[in-house]
């Protein structure tokens, strides 16, 4: 009884898959660094050069940059996440009109002071952020969103 | 990774400049905080220029705020002159803008 409707919905199903890409990531950018404080100048330098790559404005860009080492602040600084990984897992997202950024780190049970100047800097920044602890690690996913790209 | 590069500069008894150029960061705070906290001296006016300091994080915005505060406990005064956009951009998410006077 169903089988005339199957065909249909699958053919819809693929024009949807072919025409409107939007939301599909094609390939995530790791990145992977010591858990050590000197090295947030380089996830910073790959967020702005991924950033200027989607079209972010001056403006967006020099948030971006802030977001994701105050995101990184999350995870090396005292007083927050209480990590204990040798090592701070960056991945990056590209889509049509954003950039998701998530960094994770093996950590104690622990959380982020979100009363503290870090975490009301970055909620400021982003169009989105979390934070979350599970199964030992420790991360914070944010998304900046390219405002020009929506227009 | 270019770091933070910090000169300090004795324009006379009364006035020191500090000059920043490159990152203020949590990897270069505690360097900053070294060479500021020397100079925040009774009756004297320690200026930061940022002119070149092309970026600052919460973990640097808390040493200026640390220097104004131990200024105003000493008797000295502490200025930021030059400050850049994305910097100035902390201090206003932050909500502390007025809290370091500017020279």
């Amino acid at each position: 009884m169903a089988e005339p409707v199957l065909p249909q919905a699958t053919a819809s199903n693929s024009a949807e898959a072919a025409g409107g890409t939007a939301g599909v990531t094609a390939r995530p950018v790791r990145l992977t660094v010591p858990a050590d404080k000197t090295y947030v100048a380089l996830v910073r330098s790959a967020a702005s050069h991924l950033g200027a790559r989607l079209g972010l404005t001056i403006q967006e860009l020099t948030d971006l940059r802030l977001a994701v080492d105050e995101a990184c602040g999350l995870l090396l600084l005292p007083g927050e996440f209480q990590t204990t990984g040798a090592e701070l897992h960056c991945r990056f997202d590209e889509y049509p009109d954003r950039l998701a950024v998530t960094v994770s780190a093996e950590a104690e049970e622990s959380a982020p002071d979100v009363d503290g100047f870090g975490w009301s800097v970055l909620s400021a920044l982003v169009d989105e952020l979390r934070w979350s602890y599970q199964d030992g690690w420790a991360k914070v996913e944010l998304v900046k969103r390219a405002t020009a790209a929506e227009r | 990774m270019d770091g933070l590069q910090v000169s300090t500069a004795v324009v006379d008894d009364a006035r020191s400049v500090v000059s920043l150029s490159g990152e203020l960061d949590m990897a270069t705070a505690d360097l900053l905080w070294a060479e500021l906290e020397p100079v925040l001296q009774p009756g004297r006016t320690v200026v930061l220029d940022c002119a070149r300091l092309d970026f600052m994080d919460s973990t640097g915005m808390r040493v200026l705020l640390r220097a104004s505060r131990r200024a105003g406990e000493v008797g000295g005064t502490f200025q930021m002159t030059a400050v850049p956009p994305p910097v100035e951009r902390v201090l206003d998410l932050a909500g502390v803008t007025s809290e370091i006077p500017r020279g």
